[in-house]
């Protein structure tokens, strides 16, 4: 409740807006007491014995008292709904906006042990929820509140006992109403997340479908598939046995209501309590009361689905940073030296990744790490962006602990190009600079640099391409082209190379090795390396497992120390051997 | 499922004749539900008329028997609807539940028998449309659409009839102000819609932003682009904030429009009504009546708009769902079973394009003998993986014919052959669910201990041990809680354990990483052992061990021998090895 009052609270200065709902809002409910006082008068007249041009007098004033709140309280109605469904709209434009602002800056360890679908369905379902919740849910229900005080006020003034009876069915109606959302709201969810499952399976065989082909699995796919079908059929069912007794049984009560109001309305005339006309106001009153009742159930179902919602998306916004960041903090031209000092980090979930790692690079110099996928790697090279901070040890660049380097400092002097190669739904450019302001001479000179200009060439766009799920697809090969270009294009005096060139073709990938150890000059660079021989050219070679060194030196050290990698760097060579046997002119290199 | 789909008109009438097969089993339900239907019709088009005699003949008349009865069976008569709706309802469900769960299995079935060619041709998201909304809006019609379709019909006719009848004169003044709701119910309505799609359109474009700044977010923290990122979601969330108002502003006509139209017309009935009170003309009664029956006008009438959408959107499912059930399946019936394969694999001549008019492979030939490993090399699009393709008939040549122990594969039944082939892809095409299903993919009767054996053989069962993973351990979809390498090494205990005479590896290792190739390079000689093997591969280190390589270029085969025949040609392979060499030693 508290989360979902900072909601409400994000729309500042609309108190205008707000006074103009809720004033529209009582317009809306005020109508509702006045139609039947007025159809009260009309038929009171017919029995009233009055002279005819009196009669005809109050019948035309009637019908123009309803022309006259039918257009007021239309245009009432209207802001009413306007400026309420707009204050949900506003806060749920802020709250996205406050949301991703901060999903931008949380920090990894918070996407370890969140899965980006619940992310997803905390910006999307539950900001829709506060949406509802701050919109139509709350003007529904002050209408509904404005209408019942007033109408049983009005009732009340007319006839008290009748009141009461007409209330009788009340009670029953509001219960089953709210029973039935309780039941149902869930009973949706979980129709919505078996027919999530219903089209994975569906889109797993189709993705799939070579493989579920070439295996003869078709139909264990087919039962498979139906028995999602069936969990799905059977859930409609629940649902609708559920509804088709719940609705039917709440128009009867509704329907019921009104007759009581007449029946015994009747019977009041009859006895010369009230006039006929009050009798006639009274079913009106009955029948303006039945929505606000059956409405009980799914307005406070739809408003703690808001409190719900709100609570999750402030989790998130309310998320603590977990890199602590120190005052004075650094900004200067980095050199390159990098020193890991007895670095230890493990991940939330308690796995050690890294234990007592210590490394030097030497400014200017390459530096490569080996070891199977799991060996620690990956982790090194994003601790070196404080992507994490290291649980025990610490990281020094220039001499300088980074986490006294200013965060964006550090990082916008560390190029990156990550295993994965991500790139955006957006053009090549975009995707090269992402929002740095460069000149076109040096997006140019990158992707020469990164040998991507020949394939951008013979883009019908070029450059402006745009690439990723809404664009073109690229090949392994194009996208890491792209990622490089992307790392170099300020000329950062640090590279990070995650390396996953095993999706280039032979030919290409040649041409690469060549330009990237052109880039590799006068930069310290950090290789993650797939391949022994990319590893073989580096100052340094670092072999991992399990998060330790396992071997360090040079090429030609570790393959004296005849170890993990001279075995790697045999059996990698042993392919080339016959190769080279055939090619007797390239021998000047060791065969083992 | 985002793909929004034109509804407009499209199909005729006679294509929901598909649904009549499903629909017919549960006739009953369907003439019980009609009947019932015209009962709470009438009761509620009868209702008004209740009133309007406890109003002028009991109540005016100071009759309290009369009325006490006349409220017993008005009573009586709401408890018959109650009933009739409760029991109506259930039927309808079951009627729509059933069928509408029976056309999905029997159109996933079809498309299980339809050849790849039908999957390249329409993206997979359309696929899922035709399975999931397209049959739903079927559903909504059977379970729906129809009913809304008489029970408003009904009703609409049965107030017209009665008003007429009570008083013409108060029908014509009330019809009047009938353009008004009919112009809510169409031209709003249609704005409104418009309006709506329109945010649904910008919301889906905001969520695939959302959705890939999260999957890219460490790009986006590496490279400090998290303001421009944050701008640029700004606009986008702008543009779906101003389409949300827009839609709020059209949206906030219809209810003041829906009341405006019951307020005059209210408002008539009691002005000209009122004075044929007066004249003796029409009774009290009428005009309570007449007010119950206007303020009921809105629903069927609201009700046939929301049917007539429904008809639209299921038209077009139809339609579509037609089309897929009208494909050509890729299986010929009546023909024998392939007996056990030895592994002699011939191509003679054989001509094939995806599209006719574009011929990908010209006159190709070769043959294999049993047991021997055939590598495949070429640039991207030379038509290696084409080749492959006919070989598991996932596609039927032009011309030639594929020989398998000397029988021709498309004269045989296509579930005996396609049993005894294994396939490995580039993407593992891993399915969620338990890692043991995985593996046993191809080999659903393999017992724990062949499985963990394979997973030995293709060495994950080490690492898994280590990491607690058992063959119990789930598969988030596609596998995506492995590493890429895992996946393509689980991929190939999925081939191994079916046992294949014919093995297809297309660019199998070209995600494993070096280090863990060389545990690949053990395995794939355990899997290649004693199967004929078909090999596309980047890596010249899988290639060089081929009993035969074949070179292909632009759809012909350029060169084919060993590694040292091709290498002494000093052709096109040579070449192709010393660029990799290049890549590789220097």
């Amino acid at each position: 409740m508290h989360h979902l009052w900072r909601a409400f609270k994000l729309v500042k200065n609309q108190w205008g807006r707000r006074i103009l709902a809720g004033i529209g809002m009582l317009g809306d409910s005020a109508g509702l007491i006045l139609i039947p006082l007025i159809t009260r008068d009309v038929f009171d007249s017919f029995t009233s014995g009055q002279p005819l041009a009196q009669i005809l007098a109050t019948l035309r004033n009637s019908a123009l008292y309803l022309i006259a709140i039918a257009v007021i309280r239309g245009v009432l109605v209207y802001i009413e709904i306007y400026y309420q469904e707009g204050t949900g709209n506003y806060i749920s434009h802020d709250l996205r906006k406050i949301l991703f602002r901060r999903v931008l800056r949380l920090p990894f360890s918070f996407f370890d042990t969140k899965k980006t679908g619940d992310l997803m369905s905390i910006l999307t379902q539950d900001v829709d929820a506060v949406r509802d919740g701050t919109g139509f849910v709350i003007m529904l229900i002050i209408v509904n509140i404005f209408t019942f005080v007033g109408v049983t006020i009005a009732m009340l003034l007319l006839h008290p006992l009748l009141t009461l009876i007409v209330f009788a069915t009340f009670p029953i109606l509001g219960c089953i109403a709210y029973g039935y959302s309780r039941k149902i709201g869930p009973l949706y969810q979980n129709l919505q997340q078996q027919s999530g499952r219903l089209h994975t399976t569906a889109q797993e065989n189709i993705s799939g479908i070579r493989v579920v082909k070439a295996f003869t699995r078709q139909k264990d796919e087919q039962e498979k598939f139906s028995s999602e079908n069936k969990r799905f059929y059977e859930l409609g069912l629940t649902i609708a046995r559920l509804s088709t007794f719940a609705h039917p049984v709440m128009d009867l009560l509704g329907t019921i209501s009104g007759w009581v109001a007449l029946t015994a309305g009747g019977i009041f005339v009859i006895r010369g309590e009230i006039t006929f006309g009050t009798m006639i106001a009274f079913t009106n009153f009955a029948d303006s009361l039945i929505w606000p009742v059956r409405d009980v159930g799914w307005l406070s179902e739809m408003f703690q689905r808001a409190i719900a919602g709100a609570e999750r998306v402030y989790q998130v916004v309310d998320a603590k940073d977990r890199l602590e960041i120190p005052d004075n903090q650094i900004v200067k031209p980095i050199e390159g030296e990098i020193a890991f000092n007895n670095v230890s980090f493990s991940y939330a979930n308690g796995e050690e990744a890294v234990a007592d790692f210590s490394l030097r690079i030497p400014k200017g110099s390459t530096v490569c790490l080996l070891g199977m996928t799991g060996s620690g790697k990956t982790t090194i090279a994003n601790l070196l962006a404080r992507f994490y901070d290291p649980t025990e040890g610490s990281i020094t660049i220039d001499g300088i602990d980074i986490r006294n380097w200013d965060l964006s400092c550090l990082r916008s002097q560390i190029g990156f190009v990550f295993q994965d190669n991500f790139l955006f739904s957006k053009s090549l450019k975009d995707n090269i600079t992402m929002g740095r302001e460069v000149d076109d001479a040096l997006i140019h000179q990158a992707v020469e640099a990164a040998q991507a200009q020949r394939f951008i060439a013979d883009l019908p766009q070029g450059l402006e391409t745009i690439v990723g799920e809404r664009g073109i697809g690229l090949s392994g090969g194009e996208r890491q082209r792209i990622a490089i270009a992307r790392a170099i294009l300020e000329g950062p005096p640090i590279l990070v190379f995650d390396d996953s060139s095993a999706s280039l073709d032979m030919r290409t990938e040649a041409f690469l090795q060549q330009a990237l150890n052109e880039l590799y000059q006068n930069r310290t660079v950090l290789i993650i390396a797939q391949r022994v021989s990319t590893a073989q050219n580096s100052d340094q070679i670092v072999v991992m497992d399990s998060g330790t060194i396992v071997e360090q030196g040079t090429h030609k050290e570790l393959l004296a120390r005849d170890g993990v990698y001279a075995e790697l760097y045999r059996i990698q060579s042993e392919n080339m051997s016959l190769l080279v046997e055939a090619e007797v002119n390239i021998s000047d290199h060791p065969r083992i | 499922m985002t793909t929004q789909e034109s509804n407009q008109r499209e199909g005729k009438l006679r294509d929901l004749l598909i649904l009549v097969p499903y629909v017919k089993q549960h006739q009953l339900n369907l003439w019980l539900s009609i009947a019932l239907m015209i009962i709470s019709s009438v009761i509620s088009i009868a209702l008004p008329m209740f009133i309007r005699r406890a109003v002028d003949v009991h109540i005016m008349g100071y009759d309290l028997p009369g009325l006490l009865l006349l409220t017993s069976i008005a009573f009586g008569l709401i408890l018959v609807t109650t009933s009739a709706n409760i029991f109506r309802g259930r039927l309808m469900a079951k009627l729509g539940q059933n069928s509408i769960r029976a056309l999905r299995d029997d159109l996933f079935a079809y498309m299980q028998r339809l050849p790849v060619k039908f999957f390249d041709k329409i993206p997979v998201g359309k696929l899922i449309t035709r399975l999931t909304s397209d049959v739903d809006a079927l559903r909504d019609l059977v379970g729906n659409a129809i009913v809304s379709m008489v029970i408003d019909t009904l009703r609409l006719t049965g107030f017209l009839a009665l008003m007429f009848w009570l008083d013409w004169r108060l029908t014509l003044i009330t019809l009047t102000l009938a353009p008004i709701l009919v112009f809510a119910l169409t031209f709003l309505t249609a704005r409104i819609r418009k309006a709506e799609d329109q945010v649904r359109e910008q919301a889906s474009l905001v969520n695939a932003n959302l959705q890939e700044s999260i999957s890219g977010i460490r790009v986006i923290q590496g490279f400090q682009a998290e303001d421009y990122f944050h701008e640029q979601f700004k606009i986008e969330d702008y543009n779906l904030l101003r389409a949300g108002m827009r839609a709020v502003a059209t949206y906030a006509y219809f209810w003041p429009t829906i009341d405006l139209s019951w307020l005059l017309s209210t408002a008539a009935i009691f002005y000209f009504g009122g004075q044929w009170v007066m004249d003796g003309t029409a009774t009290p009664g009428d005009l309570v009546a007449f007010i119950a029956y206007t303020g009921q006008f809105f629903g069927p009438l609201r009700g046939l708009s929301q049917a007539y959408r429904i008809i639209q959107r299921a038209l077009a499912g139809a339609v579509r769902i037609k089309r897929i059930m009208a494909t050509e399946t890729e299986e010929k019936a009546n023909l024998n079973p392939m007996p056990r394969i030895t592994g002699k694999v011939e191509f003679e001549n054989i001509t094939f394009g995806y599209d006719p008019e574009e011929i990908v492979l010209h006159d190709i030939s070769f043959a294999a003998e049993p047991g021997q490993t055939i590598a495949l090399v070429g640039h991207t699009g030379a038509g290696k993986t084409s080749i492959i393709n006919l070989l598991c008939r996932f596609y039927n040549p032009i011309q030639g014919r594929i020989l398998v122990d000397g029988l021709d594969i498309h004269e045989h039944e296509l579930e005996s052959y396609r049993r005894q082939i294994g396939l490995v892809l580039q993407e593992p095409f891993l399915f969620s669910g338990t890692l043991r299903d995985n593996i046993r993919f191809g080999a659903p009767e393999a017992t724990d201990e062949q499985i963990w054996d394979a997973l030995e053989t293709v060495g994950l069962a080490e690492a898994f041990t280590k990491s607690r993973i058992t063959l119990d351990t789930i598969l988030t979809e596609r596998g995506a809680n492995f590493s890429t390498g895992q996946r393509q090494l689980i991929s190939f205990a999925r081939a191994l354990i079916s046992d294949p005479r014919i093995l297809i590896l297309d660019e199998a290792t070209a995600h494993v990483d070096t280090l863990t190739e060389q545990k690949v390079q053990q395995a794939l000689a355990k899997l290649l052992a004693g199967r004929t093997s078909f090999v596309i591969a980047h890596r010249l280190s899988t290639i060089r061990n081929a009993d035969l390589i074949i070179v292909i270029g632009d759809g012909h085969i350029l060169e084919r021998g060993t590694h040292e025949q091709l290498l002494a040609q000093k052709g096109e392979y040579w070449q192709l090895c010393s660029s990799q060499n290049m890549a590789q030693i220097c």
